[in-house]
């Protein structure tokens, strides 16, 4: 089976949710849709307090290259647009729109019909109104993705879904198989590639199957590939090492070797956007954890409060030690559970108090040279020589080690066995250094 | 016995030529080193902190001698050890009355300001500071995980028990390493000779300061009206001394309602 060196394989307890359908969040009274969710520029408001919105209506916009569209998740009013919390961010300017609880959608969402015949430009320009983002995490903005500087020959559709607990991209391809597959042919035209793969993780072989099927029922020219579980196959630079075996090099974006990278939620939003003309205002979510009750996938509007999402999950079993938006190894952990929803949250996980514990008891013990981060690091760094660089104060001495190759996916931090916070001291470094 | 006086004398003999050789060789290959860069080196700190650029004292030693620094690169040494330097090197381009700056923390959040949450990350206020905005409610205190201590090359810093820095006036040798490191800004250097100053760097308005943190400036005006030579303004909802007018009657001091006005 296929796969990239180095990497580590990780207990997903994904069986706490693989199973649970995707279910309809009811609507939230009122939802908080912060202004900044995208990798790029702050968008501005371009609604004001007081005003009437409807599902969909366009809320916030940029004039810059690099940025995405926010649009309303609900119909009702705008209560005020002031700063909230923010998963990511800790604070951030947001629009509160209280729900008339009618849900009417804007006058822009109407079936589209000829598809075929809508050129390149047309499909980017419906893509940059509809405002989609890249839903593996880093929310990238699509339209710039989808047209790349350099020729491309190759797209790679990420359905690997390494994070562990996280199950909505597998719900999203056992549900909505179709969907993503024309979601799909609509990036292949808007690139203009030939060569299409999608790699998906050997833990999930109904989604290989259902794909496989559709794709000779459907006549797709579409390649799946079954990777080896193995946690971070989801970077983008370790997907397209183990199927295409091209190495991305230092510094340089997929662009540069040819191959564009694509999350198949990301390929369901952009069938949304083109055929419903439905622009991202929901998504689905995993909601997770062993201490809840019942972990579930939802469609959840963007700008849901986390805890009405924890609340129709029935709560708690035993008492929360922390909430984490995404997943445990690339996730944050939040302070409230008073925080929106945004178009990067692919899932909340509660950890119980007593599985924090063990992980923060007895941390940062000293470095035995063991070198197991040596051995699983994905890129191949040296993560403990840049954590004693930080215990020892000499951060000018990390340089030699290469700290901007580091793609944060944690796992050194996970194989420690002296629990030394090696990301974050990266982090740092990162932060000091640039 | 002729073996033993073979052997003391051949080992005498090598040592003698090699005692030649190497005295022979220390002569011919002398490095001429000015005597003045070690006495300077004994009369600088010796601290190493780094402040004036060189590697260590002993390197900025070196530049005095040739130079290529001037005693004002310095910030630790005191008026009369840089008298003394200059008489060793003939020169006098210093101002000799210059004091030592002190560094001072202003701050008076610590555990009277309200967490937001507990932070469990690493002990790194540059990480605390980025991990969702910070610990405490008010994004302008200090997150208290002691960097500063850490880079103080002289150990005049300490975390208390309030959950602040302490800076030791009488051991801080004003190297600036504290206020470069701090990523809240809030430590800065003060003239020694100056003893009143303001102990919160809060821009937020007067309400939301009094909801964050028990000891923040509010921007009550009662410094400014009080001050009779009239060096308090309020800028930004923050009272700012001017330390040129500032005179040290600390007047401000007694009204200040948040005692967020300190003095050394």
């Amino acid at each position: 089976m296929e796969t990239f060196k180095g990497g580590q394989h990780i207990d997903g307890f994904k069986y706490l949710s693989r199973e649970m359908a995707i279910k309809i969040m009811p609507l939230p009274s009122q939802v908080i849709i912060p202004l900044s969710q995208h990798t790029g520029a702050v968008c501005e408001p371009v609604v004001k307090k007081g005003d009437m919105v409807k599902t969909g209506t366009m809320i916030g916009t940029s004039d810059k290259l690099i940025s995405s569209r926010i649009h309303a998740s609900i119909s009702g009013v705008v209560k005020d647009i002031v700063e909230y919390n923010h998963p990511v961010l800790g604070q951030s300017k947001a629009v509160i729109i209280d729900s008339d609880g009618k849900d009417t959608l804007d006058s822009s969402i109407v079936k589209r019909t000829k598809i075929e015949e809508l050129s390149k430009e047309q499909l980017l320009e419906i893509i940059k109104n509809a405002g989609i983002v890249g839903l593996g995490g880093a929310a990238f903005p699509a339209q710039v993705k989808l047209n790349p500087l350099k020729p491309v020959d190759t797209l790679l559709i990420n359905g690997v879904e390494c994070e562990p607990y996280l199950t909505c991209d597998y719900r999203l391809m056992l549900e909505h198989t179709h969907s993503i597959l024309k979601g799909i042919g609509l990036m292949q035209k808007i690139i203009g590639v030939e060569r299409v793969v999608i790699g998906i993780e050997e833990d999930k072989q109904e989604a290989i199957k259902l794909l496989r099927n559709k794709c000779v029922e459907k006549k797709y020219d579409i390649e799946i590939v079954c990777l080896k579980a193995k946690y971070p196959q989801g970077a983008e630079k370790q997907l397209i090492k183990a199927i295409l075996d091209r190495e991305v090099p230092s510094g340089k974006l997929p662009f540069d070797v040819g191959v564009i990278v694509s999350n198949v939620g990301t390929a369901f939003s952009l069938f949304e956007a083109v055929y419903n003309a439905k622009p991202l205002y929901e998504r689905v979510v995993t909601v997770t954890g062993k201490c809840l009750k019942q972990p579930s996938n939802l469609k959840v509007r963007i700008g849901t409060r986390f805890k009405e999402l924890i609340d129709f999950c029935q709560g708690f079993k035993e008492a929360p030690g922390k909430i984490i938006m995404g997943g445990p190894m690339m996730g944050i952990s939040q302070y409230t559970d008073d925080v929106p929803v945004i178009k990067g949250t692919s899932g909340i996980l509660i950890l119980s108090q007593k599985e924090v514990d063990e992980y923060t008891q007895g941390a940062d013990q000293p470095c035995i040279r063991c070198g197991r981060c040596v051995n699983i690091c994905p890129v191949g760094m040296l993560p403990y020589a840049l954590s004693l660089c930080v215990e020892m104060d000499r951060l000018d001495k990390a340089a030699q080690y290469n700290p901007f190759d580091c793609i944060e996916c944690g796992t050194c931090t996970y194989v420690c066995p002296a629990k030394r916070q090696i990301l974050s001291g990266i982090r740092l470094i990162k932060a000091v250094t640039r | 016995m002729k073996a033993i006086l073979l052997g003391v004398m051949a080992l005498s003999g090598l040592g003698l030529a090699f005692g030649v050789l190497l005295a022979w060789v220390s002569k011919k290959f002398h490095v001429q080193i000015d005597p003045r860069i070690e006495k300077v080196g004994e009369l600088l700190p010796g601290v190493n902190c780094g402040a004036c650029g060189f590697a260590g004292c002993l390197g900025y030693a070196e530049a005095l001698v040739n130079k290529t620094a001037t005693l004002a690169g310095c910030p630790v040494s005191t008026a009369d050890t840089k008298k003394q330097i200059a008489q060793e090197l003939g020169v006098c381009d210093v101002d000799l009355h210059r004091v030592t700056p002190l560094a001072v923390v202003a701050c008076g959040g610590g555990i009277r300001a309200k967490d937001k949450f507990k932070y469990q990350g690493l002990a790194d206020c540059r990480v605390a500071v980025k991990t969702m905005g910070g610990p405490k409610n008010c994004k302008y205190a200090c997150v208290g995980q002691g960097t500063c201590v850490t880079v103080c090359p002289v150990n005049a810093i300490s975390m208390q028990a309030d959950g602040l820095p302490l800076i030791n006036p009488d051991l801080c040798v004003g190297c600036t390493k504290c206020v470069a490191v701090c990523p809240s800004n809030i430590i800065y250097m003060l003239d020694r000779k100056k003893k009143v100053y303001i102990k919160c760097r809060s821009h937020d308005k007067g309400a939301q300061v009094m909801k964050n943190c028990k000891s923040g400036c509010i921007g009550c005006m009662k410094c400014v009206k009080e001050c009779p030579v009239k060096c308090i303004t309020i800028v930004d909802n923050l009272a700012v001394i001017d330390h040129e007018k500032c005179i040290n009657c600390k007047k401000c001091v007694a009204v200040c309602p948040t005692k967020c006005i300190a003095v050394l």
